[in-house]
């Protein structure tokens, strides 16, 4: 079968993770309702962190447990129709994890630097990169990963760094509001995580044993997340959270902030578009888990047609929802939603123990 | 009309040429079965005997007729006779074969030996008895001798005898060894391969004192028969990239593989890829030192280079005098050209991209600068910058191919008298020939010049990207590229390691190693032993 996983190391899924982790936290939110408790956001998404954490470690006890060497080996064994409503929930639930950084995106693109542009010459640009870099699969991505995880952390660091004259910390105000909410906003925040928890377990047969999987997993989830609530906590310092609710692309804007009256040369533009191709790079790793996970269940023998046709789904989708975005932005998080609730398939992988009992 | 072997008319007019009809009417209507061999061995004829003739009359008429003697009159035939008692015929080709080591050590010797001495008559007997000649053997084999024949060394043939001796006398004039005309430095070794594949192995050698140093000889496959040298460290190099070096050797099927060049895109994984993937380089020291990661390098007869694989880009960007400076300066040089070469390839597309689009991320004064001195060439900026980019190509390759110290001449016409006047006439503004001129000087701090190439031609479609889409293009496409790059691999091993995928490695990518730590082939290489 041609799967393109090839074979890489827990230093280059560590580097994956990491970068899907920091943008599909810091680019794949619900902006609408993030702000309604104050800037309690920090506490949902550190909750949500520790969360998908624990989500991974279950699913791949799980997924041990049931002997199954992937996501998709464990839905292979389940009744043929199931498995493939699985995969395709699944799928869906990657796909509009790859849309919406992309989303994001092109709104910012469309907003400060391209002003009035015609989206489709904007995608005309990323969709070949999303289809060519999700169909030279897995180990590709990996190496690919590797590359870019300096240049973003650099860059988001320098661009949040130098920002720093800017803060105040009286814009934190209020940090806490009650315990219901929190607890809610953290189930909604785990949704930014768990298609990066998907992307690994979907693509562990590659990686040459789960414990790789494990560690390089949590400290991928971990050192993302943890920029991503850096970049939120400055998010917070530099604006009040009645702002933030009111801004799109808050994080380019403060990009923008950056005194440089002296410079001969701004940057925020190049920020923005390392963290573009990052988002591209991250989008096309749920892709391509999508592609896998689909093609491992129904049984097609090559990947990458179907990694190219998820692809420009993925540009169509991102093309479709920026034009309906009062209609359609909410009923994707509730499609969104529903498809990561499948994530918490392997957890229930049966026991080898409890099989035994039964049939005894 | 030529006739086929079977099958009905129609078909026999399909397969076959008319030659009997106007040159305007010839075609070939479909693809001619080949009648040759894929991988024929070399100056082998159909029909020819593998055997050598008892009777001197049939040697020489079949030599005769597999030299095309009637028209190549290069082939010499001397008979002369052992001794006084046996008849001999000595075959070599004019020019090829040295004459005055044929005359001393071959046919005097033979004439003046003692008849009574010559007791057993067989070939095997003449060589330890009657010719002093270091390097002569047997050979019971017509195409060996023939093959002997091509390479210039020198084939007894005995009447009644069916073996033959073949003589070392080659002696074709070839150049002697010389300075590295592309990879000069300045700590370190000036001595370049020749195109005399014997002396390119003796460099090696020389270098490499050791037992191990393998250097097998090896036909280059097609019909030429040009022989190659695969050299590799016994025991260091990984048994699997030596078999996949030699099955990659072995399908060749062109006709001739003249140059290192050709050799390299018939054996490489992607020879769609611009970049190369093989170390092409004049300096043996350079050769033996891959050689002791691990590496394999081929030696091709005629050529002045060698080509080493599997390479790295960490390998096409490092100079033979790393190892020669200190490890701080070393390191120093490593990253200004790394610097020079991401010159090289963003310059000329950020400065464009940020004219076109993103004006507005320049401050006042530069920006001022810019269109000030565009504002009176009649171009549009993406036009200029290419036609810049494309004129420094120009000069760069006229510079190249014109001999000598006129080459140099002509660097200094184009770059200074055409750039200066160019801007005086308003066809291009200072500060485009600035950012080329940065990006070119940029483009030289590599030391493969492949890669040098790749790079010079890749920054022209970067620069076309950047004009159409500004940042997002250059973005796009630079993530590609990358994606490209990391999929790629020579020989097995990833073309970005050690960086992608992670790899411990004794010449890390920009971090000079420690000379302590370079006993030790690179991790990379899956190499079998230590030095």
């Amino acid at each position: 079968m041609n799967d393109r996983l090839g074979r890489f190391g827990p230093r280059e899924l560590f580097s994956l993770s990491t970068i899907c982790t920091l943008l599909f936290g810091c680019f794949s939110t619900d902006e609408s309702g993030l702000y309604d408790t104050g800037n309690q956001l920090h506490f949902a998404t550190l909750t949500a962190l520790l969360l998908s954490v624990l989500l991974l470690y279950g699913c791949i006890a799980g997924l041990r447990r049931a002997g199954a060497d992937s996501l998709g080996a464990l839905l292979r064994r389940m009744p043929r129709f199931w498995g493939i409503l699985t995969a395709a929930a699944l799928t869906l639930a990657l796909l509009l994890a790859a849309a919406l950084p992309g989303l994001r995106f092109l709104r910012a693109l469309t907003g400060f630097i391209y002003i009035d542009a015609n989206p489709m010459r904007i995608l005309l640009y990323c969709v070949p990169c999303l289809v060519l870099l999700s169909a030279l699969g897995m180990e590709t991505l990996c190496r690919t990963g590797r590359i870019l995880l300096p240049i973003t952390l650099f860059v988001t660091l320098i661009g949040l760094g130098s920002d720093i004259p800017l803060y105040r910390l009286y814009r934190l105000f209020p940090l806490f509001t009650s315990g219901e909410k929190l607890l809610r906003q953290s189930l909604v925040s785990l949704l930014r995580f768990v298609p990066v928890v998907l992307i690994l377990l979907t693509t562990a047969r590659g990686a040459q044993g789960w414990e790789h999987v494990r560690r390089a997993g949590t400290m991928g989830l971990l050192l993302g997340g943890a920029l991503t609530i850096l970049a939120e906590i400055c998010l917070g310092l530099s604006y009040r959270y009645t702002e933030l609710r009111e801004l799109s692309a808050p994080l380019y804007r403060l990009m923008v902030e950056i005194d440089t009256d002296n410079a001969s040369v701004r940057l925020d533009r190049v920020v923005l578009f390392v963290w573009t191709m990052a988002a591209l790079f991250a989008s096309a790793c749920a892709v391509y888990a999508a592609s896998l996970l689909l093609s491992e269940t129904a049984g097609v023998r090559d990947v990458r047609p179907i990694a190219v046709l998820l692809s420009a789904v993925t540009g169509t989708a991102v093309l479709l929802l920026r034009r309906a975005d009062d209609l359609g932005i909410p009923a994707l998080f509730w499609v969104h939603r529903i498809g990561c609730a499948f994530a918490v398939l392997p957890l229930a992988a049966p026991m080898p123990g409890r099989k035994r009992r039964c049939a005894a | 009309m030529t006739e086929a072997p079977h099958g009905n008319t129609d078909r026999m007019k399909r397969f076959s040429f008319h030659f009997d009809e106007p040159y305007s009417a010839f075609e070939l209507l479909e693809t001619e079965p080949s009648t040759h061999d894929a991988n024929p061995k070399p100056n082998r004829k159909a029909g020819e005997a593998e055997e050598i003739p008892s009777r001197l009359e049939q040697v020489t008429a079949q030599l005769m007729t597999t030299f095309c003697a009637d028209r190549n009159p290069d082939l010499i035939l001397r008979r002369f006779r052992v001794g006084n008692r046996i008849d001999a015929l000595a075959a070599f080709l004019n020019g090829m074969a040295d004459g005055v080591r044929i005359d001393d050590f071959l046919i005097r010797p033979a004439m003046k030996t003692d008849p009574e001495t010559l007791s057993e008559r067989t070939p095997r007997a003449l060589l330890h008895n009657v010719f002093p000649v270091d390097e002569i053997t047997p050979s019971e084999s017509f195409p060996e001798a023939v093959e002997a024949i091509t390479e210039g060394r020198t084939a007894l043939f005995f009447a009644g005898q069916r073996c033959c001796l073949l003589a070392d006398t080659r002696g074709y004039p070839s150049r002697s060894v010389g300075e590295p005309k592309t990879e000069t430095v300045v700590l370190g070794p000036h001595e370049a391969f020749t195109e005399n594949l014997r002396t390119n192995v003796t460099l090696l050698r020389r270098i490499l004192r050791r037992p191990d140093m393998i250097a097998s000889f090896e036909p280059s496959g097609g019909r030429n028969g040009t022989k190659l040298a695969l050299c590799y460290l016994d025991g260091i190099v990984n048994p699997r990239l030596l078999a996949e070096a030699q099955r990659r050797l072995e399908r060749i099927e062109a006709g001739a593989v003249l140059s290192i060049g050709a050799l390299e895109q018939r054996i490489e994984d992607h020879p769609w890829l611009p970049l190369p993937q093989t170390l092409k380089t004049e300096r043996p020291d350079r050769v033996a030192a891959a050689l002791t990661d691990g590496k394999v390098a081929v030696l091709l007869e005629g050529s002045p280079m060698a080509c080493v694989f599997p390479a790295t880009l960490g390998l096409l960007f490092s100079s033979a005098e790393d190892a020669a400076a200190r490890r701080p300066v070393g390191t120093l040089l490593r990253f200004v050209r790394a610097a020079g070469a991401i010159v090289s390839v963003f310059l000329p597309a950020y400065f464009l991209a940020l004219a076109e689009h993103h004006a507005g991320q320049l401050s006042g004064e530069v920006l001022s600068v810019v269109l000030s001195s565009h504002v009176m060439v009649f171009l549009p900026l993406p036009v200029e910058m290419i036609f810049l980019l494309l004129v420094f190509q120009l000069v760069r390759e006229a510079g190249i191919r014109v001999p000598g110290v006129v080459g140099h001449a002509i660097g200094i016409i184009g770059g200074l008298l055409l750039g200066q006047a160019a801007v005086a006439a308003h066809l291009v503004s200072t500060v485009a020939l600035i950012v080329v001129a940065l990006a070119g000087l940029g483009n030289f701090t590599i030391p493969d010049y492949s890669t040098q190439l790749c790079i010079a031609y890749y920054r022209v479609a970067l620069c076309v990207v950047a004009a159409l889409g500004g940042f997002l293009g250059i973005g796009s496409m630079t993530l590609v590229t990358i994606a490209v790059l990391c999929s790629v691999k020579s020989f097995g091993v990833p073309m970005l390691s050690p960086l992608a995928p992670v790899a411990n490695a004794v010449r890390p990518f920009l971090v000079r190693g420690k000379l302590g730590k370079r006993f030790a082939p690179e991790d990379i290489m899956n190499a079998e032993g230590r030095l």
